[in-house]
């Protein structure tokens, strides 16, 4: 498929995708999902460390300015994940369209990639309003003098450190589409796990180096670290000494996961044809 | 004038593993056909026969236990990407597409799935909506559509990209009478100039009839019969079908096979008059005495009878033993 049809069905696919999961019918649920609900976690994560510091250890106010950043961008990871983790359910429940799509030209790929962009929108949006209602609340109300300062961020780096961390979160979308064609209701609990998995194993509440040493191997593979660590380089609050290093690493294992995703694909959609799982529906 | 062969399957052959302890399930069993360029080839069998699945072979959707399938010379498990680019399938009783979309909206997504140019897109969706009677829906949401209606879409839909091999899996299924009726009037423009197939699966026999240039009937994954429907048709003339109606609604519609020269029976009830229609394929005109006895023993009375001229569904129930009911 030419890469401008290729480009096209990948925007129609985001803009049906927008349609259907922006949900603009009512807009206090989308409120609640895309923005309420990252916005209570972070609060959850961040009044926990402040009431525990005022049991005797002091505020610091570096890890929570770092915890704040890696809370609100794990909203990518979050909501990338776990939406595209529905996708196929969604599909086969709802619209039985997947076998029609399949059949066109560019079958499922740009399909499952402009949906998960509508993620990588709606997320953006939930990252932007929690990291300005977090600094109007902690730096603001609390007057806490956290260590953020929005107009010092390094776009230069911030930039290219969300396009290349969306990318492997897409890959990773990719493939759990891709397991759904072919599994029987893990889409339940695929996305979440996989969320909680890298939310444990990505470096948000402690760093990497906390973890016991059988699982640090495992986030030293994952794109999920390095995007958060380069993040927090962007807002001035890294620990890993060198930003380059970690946009590198970073650009390393995206590649690597787009592969791996691929390959997940080609093997599910192998055997999704011998077994005949295209036009399966799903009802629950 | 010898045409292009448009579709062909050479030993085809699909077999599903079964539940634990009931084996497996031959969906196709060595099917060979060829399909020319300009027909409309209608597969006529029961459920479970063998129909979806051929289709959904040729529609790059499953692949094949052993055997091949080409459409348009190319080989669908190994040219899956250029079979799809000249390809649709519209499949009755589906959902056509996103219910939060209009009519329009979710043409327009298909069209560019298939890489359509905007102008091409809004030419061949003003198109479509006008043959198949949409054009005051274009705007409302698939969602408010009846059944009739997205079912309309569905088709829309499958001939979005203007394929060169269409497959229709039961198009008119559910369809009301008008609806059916314009759908193969759409069908049969869109065949006009003579480059397009189509294969076409159906229950409905009159449909075969009326639309398919060829037919071939298919039971338990094997292609029993292949030809135009005047031909099957005249092939079964020279044993007599008969219609009889009776009442009370005959219980045992087995013994009647039991009766010998009787070649197949199929039954209509209707519950409302506590009828039955009965069609059956018979020898000759001497098993009729038996059968009449047979009628009656099972507590039935014979209301109608008569003589009618051989259908396709006799074709079937000849060759079958058994209606599609």
């Amino acid at each position: 498929m030419a890469v401008a049809d290729f480009l096209k069905s990948a925007r129609e696919s985001f803009w049906v995708g927008w349609k259907v999961e922006s949900n603009w019918a009512d807009p206090v649920l989308f409120a609640t999902y895309r923005i309420v609900q990252p916005l209570a976690s972070l609060l959850i994560v961040a009044f926990i460390v402040i009431i525990g510091a005022s049991t005797g250890t002091g505020l610091q106010r570096d890890y929570l300015a770092r915890l704040i950043v890696s809370t609100a961008f794990f909203v990518y990871v979050a909501q990338i994940t776990t939406n595209m983790g529905w996708l196929v359910h969604t599909d086969r429940s709802r619209y039985e369209v997947l076998k029609n799509i399949y059949i066109s030209p560019g079958t499922l790929h740009p399909y499952i990639i402009g949906r998960g962009l509508v993620s990588v929108v709606n997320a953006t949006i939930s990252v932007i309003v929690t990291l300005l209602f977090s600094i109007a609340v902690f730096n603001g109300i609390l007057n806490l003098g956290i260590p953020i300062n929005l107009l010092s961020v390094n776009l230069l780096l911030l930039v290219p450190t969300v396009l290349l961390g969306v990318s492997g979160l897409i890959a990773v979308g990719y493939m759990l589409s891709a397991i759904n064609i072919v599994s029987n209701r893990l889409e339940f609990i695929l996305g979440e796990s996989l969320a909680g998995i890298f939310f444990l194993l990505g470096g948000v509440i402690f760093p990497v180096t906390a973890l016991p040493s059988q699982v640090q191997p495992l986030s030293a593979i994952l794109p999920i670290t390095y995007f958060l660590d380069a993040v927090r380089d962007s807002f001035g609050l890294g620990t890993t000494g060198s930003a380059l290093l970690d946009l590198g690493y970073l650009f390393l294992t995206t590649v690597g996961i787009g592969i791996f995703a691929y390959a997940v694909y080609r093997k599910a959609e192998l055997r999704a044809k011998r077994l005949g799982l295209f036009d399966r529906k799903s009802e629950y | 004038m010898k045409r292009d062969i448009s579709i062909e399957t050479r030993a085809l052959r699909r077999v599903f593993k079964g539940v634990p302890g009931a084996g497996d399930v031959v969906a196709l069993d060595s099917v060979d056909l060829a399909i020319e360029e300009g027909e409309i080839f209608g597969l006529l069998g029961p459920n479970g026969a063998g129909k979806t699945t051929m289709i959904k072979i040729l529609a790059t959707l499953l692949l094949p236990t052993s055997g091949e399938a080409y459409v348009k010379g190319l080989e669908v498990s190994k040219n899956a990407s250029k079979v799809r680019k000249i390809i649709n399938l519209v499949s009755g009783g589906e959902t056509p597409g996103y219910g939060i979309l209009s009519v329009k909206e979710n043409l327009w997504f298909f069209s560019q799935l298939y890489g359509l140019s905007r102008q091409g897109a809004n030419e061949r969706i003003k198109n479509l909506v006008t043959q198949l009677g949409l054009d005051n829906y274009i705007d409302t949401r698939m969602s408010k559509l009846s059944t009739g209606y997205k079912q309309r879409l569905n088709l829309a839909r499958g001939f979005i990209n203007n394929p060169s091999v269409v497959f229709l899996d039961e198009p008119t299924l559910g369809l009301d009478v008008l609806s059916a009726k314009q759908l193969r009037t759409m069908i049969k423009s869109w065949m006009t100039d003579g480059t397009k197939t189509v294969l076409l699966t159906t229950h409905y026999m009159a449909e075969a009839d009326e639309m398919c240039n060829r037919v071939g009937i298919i039971d338990q994954g094997r292609i029993l019969a292949c030809d135009t429907p005047q031909k099957l048709k005249a092939k079964i003339a020279s044993r007599p079908s008969w219609k009889i109606e009776v009442t009370p609604n005959i219980q045992e519609l087995d013994t009647l096979k039991t009766v010998p020269g009787v070649i197949g029976v199929s039954e209509v009830s209707n519950i409302e008059t506590g009828t039955s229609t009965l069609k059956l394929v018979l020898e000759d005109e001497s098993v009729m005495s038996d059968l009449l006895s047979t009628i009656n023993r099972n507590g039935s009375r014979v209301l109608n009878m008569g003589k009618s001229e051989p259908t396709l569904e006799d074709v079937y129930i000849n060759l079958v033993g058994k209606g599609l009911q």
